[in-house]
């Protein structure tokens, strides 16, 4: 379903993915894991759009997104729940919602687009009630557990075949993380296409199908969640970064 | 007391054509960060235009739709071809630019129509009054008022309850944010320039119907009172833009009923003055909770 080869791309001059390939298929959850300044966010900001690539290519479902912005790339169905869940503080709950549901509008026929949205909205209350109960509330006024379901449910209403969650856990009380990672199930569960990225190696790989370890822009390792996880070479990609900052 | 009223009603008929002034820049300012020092040429460029139509004897309704058009259509051009490749740089850059689109517009109009001032005749009628209560109100500050309440409510509504305003709120907060959840961006400057020169056509013909003559450098006057009802109210909200304009309005109507003979020729240094202590007292403006349509 996702394509990825041979990505290139960073900020400035500095190249902060070095040719990384990866290859989702349909239905599954895949994990994009290592420490923090591997790499990762810009990976999956460089899949949705957000960031132009450098070199390399990525399609998805065979086509070539080369040259497609984040809008356009999301209107085919490629959500990023970024990193930091970024919610627009300003907004309300409700209208986070509905600016999630743009490129479900944008698919359909003006007719419809009422009806699928509020359709959608629907199904978010009813996944999140605590959103219904806030749904008038700033998006700023939400806690941060709150937030990130806010974050997911305003991913989904775009009704994506393909979500990328940049953190999902990041910042969360242990019982909220369990409470994301139970919905994430329920996700799987229902066949939607998962890259989970994260800097905590064990949750992710207990979750995820297939798994890429990334480490100073490069794959360090990749593989079935169950390889990765057993790999002697995956302490490398973390511990390697501890020796470096005593030293 | 009806003195009162009459400074009262004065203060609000000129502060209604300062919050439409504001509102046209604040907008552009909320939603993408740029001080648009072009804006009062657009008005300029209007007030030349209504001198010309005036010559021709044009339809009056014909006539408005051609001065908004060309404002609407000048302020789009600015905006596609000087400030979107601008749209992610600092406002100091954006501000920058904006002073040169100023200088070539206003260059334009020296080229073409030559220094001093013309006159832009408007109809007489608007000058005529009607008296309600000892208060003499001209119809020309009747129609302000009554045009601003509607670009007011118009713009409230457009901001709050369509798609086209939730997304430009959501684009003025966090653009990229906005990207991802498929909003098409170009899209958004372009709808913000495009009701940023509405507005301006619209405020371009209450203000000259006012001052009755057009000249060159005409740009500084409605940008400076835009300017300073922005600062006053609040940078970047609609809310800021109509409380900065009253106020504005007020504090020259009391000046002018209140301040010594002597003093009257510099009720515009007044306004500094205030501006300098609101600034002082509330940094955010008086209406400010912090920039609200903006990032």
């Amino acid at each position: 379903m996702l394509e990825v080869t041979d990505l290139v791309t960073g900020y400035g001059k500095a190249r902060a993915v070095d040719g990384v390939s990866l290859h989702v298929t349909q239905g599954s959850v895949f994990a994009v894991i290592g420490p923090n300044g591997a790499g990762k966010t810009t990976l999956m900001r460089a899949i949705c759009g957000d960031l132009p690539m450098w070199s390399g290519a990525i399609t998805f479902d065979g086509d070539s997104l080369r040259g497609l912005r984040s809008d356009a790339r999301a209107k085919l169905g490629i959500t990023l729940c970024p990193e930091g869940r970024r919610i627009l503080s300003t907004l309300s709950v409700e209208e986070n919602l509905r600016i999630g549901a743009t490129p479900l509008a944008r698919r359909h026929a003006r007719s419809q687009r009422k009806r699928l949205v509020q359709e959608g909205l629907e199904l978010a209350y009813e996944r999140f009630p605590i959103l219904r109960e806030r749904r008038a509330a700033p998006g700023g006024a939400l806690s941060g557990g709150q937030q990130q379901m806010l974050a997911i449910a305003r991913a989904l209403m775009s009704n994506p075949s393909l979500l990328l969650l940049d953190e999902p856990s990041l910042g969360l009380a242990p019982l909220v993380i369990e409470e994301v990672y139970g919905f994430l199930k329920t996700l799987r569960a229902e066949g939607l296409t998962l890259v989970l990225v994260e800097e905590s190696a064990a949750r992710a790989l207990q979750f995820a199908d297939r798994a890429l370890v990334m480490k100073n822009g490069r794959t360090l390792l990749d593989g079935t969640a169950e390889e990765v996880r057993t790999s002697p070479r995956l302490s490398e990609a973390f511990l390697g970064e501890i020796s470096e900052a005593t030293l | 007391m009806t003195a009162f009223f009459q400074s009262l009603f004065d203060a609000l008929s000129a502060g209604s054509t300062y919050v439409m002034l504001a509102l046209g820049i604040t907008l552009l300012f909320g939603v993408m960060g740029l001080v648009n020092f072009a804006y009062g040429d657009l008005i300029v460029w209007c007030g030349y235009l209504m001198a010309l139509l005036a010559g021709w004897h044009v339809n009056a309704v014909v006539g408005i739709a051609a001065v908004v058009a060309l404002a609407t259509v000048l302020s789009v051009g600015m905006g596609e071809t000087v400030f979107r490749p601008f749209r992610k740089a600092p406002p100091l850059t954006l501000l920058l630019a904006s002073i040169g689109v100023s200088l070539v517009l206003q260059a334009a109009i020296r080229i073409i129509f030559g220094e001093g001032f013309r006159p832009v005749p408007t109809p007489t009628f608007l000058g005529n009054t009607v008296v309600v209560g000892g208060v003499r109100m001209s119809v020309l500050a009747l129609v302000s008022l009554g045009t601003a309440a509607v670009v007011v409510a118009g713009l409230y509504v457009l901001l709050q309850h369509t798609t086209i305003g939730l997304q430009m709120r959501a684009y003025a907060e966090d653009s990229d944010v906005a990207g991802l959840m498929g909003v098409r961006r170009e899209r958004i400057l372009t709808a913000a320039f495009a009701l940023s020169g509405v507005i301006a056509g619209i405020v371009a013909m209450l203000w000259f119907a006012k001052i009755g003559t057009v000249q060159p450098s005409g740009d500084l006057n409605p940008t400076i009172k835009a300017f300073i009802a922005i600062v006053i109210g609040g940078l970047g909200s609609v809310r800021g833009a109509v409380i900065g304009g009253l106020l504005l309005g007020l504090f020259e109507s009391a000046l002018g009923a209140y301040l010594p003979a002597g003093l009257l020729p510099y009720v515009e240094g007044f306004a500094f003055l205030l501006i300098i202590l609101v600034l002082i007292a509330r940094p955010q403006g008086v209406a400010g909770k912090t920039v609200e349509l903006s990032r």
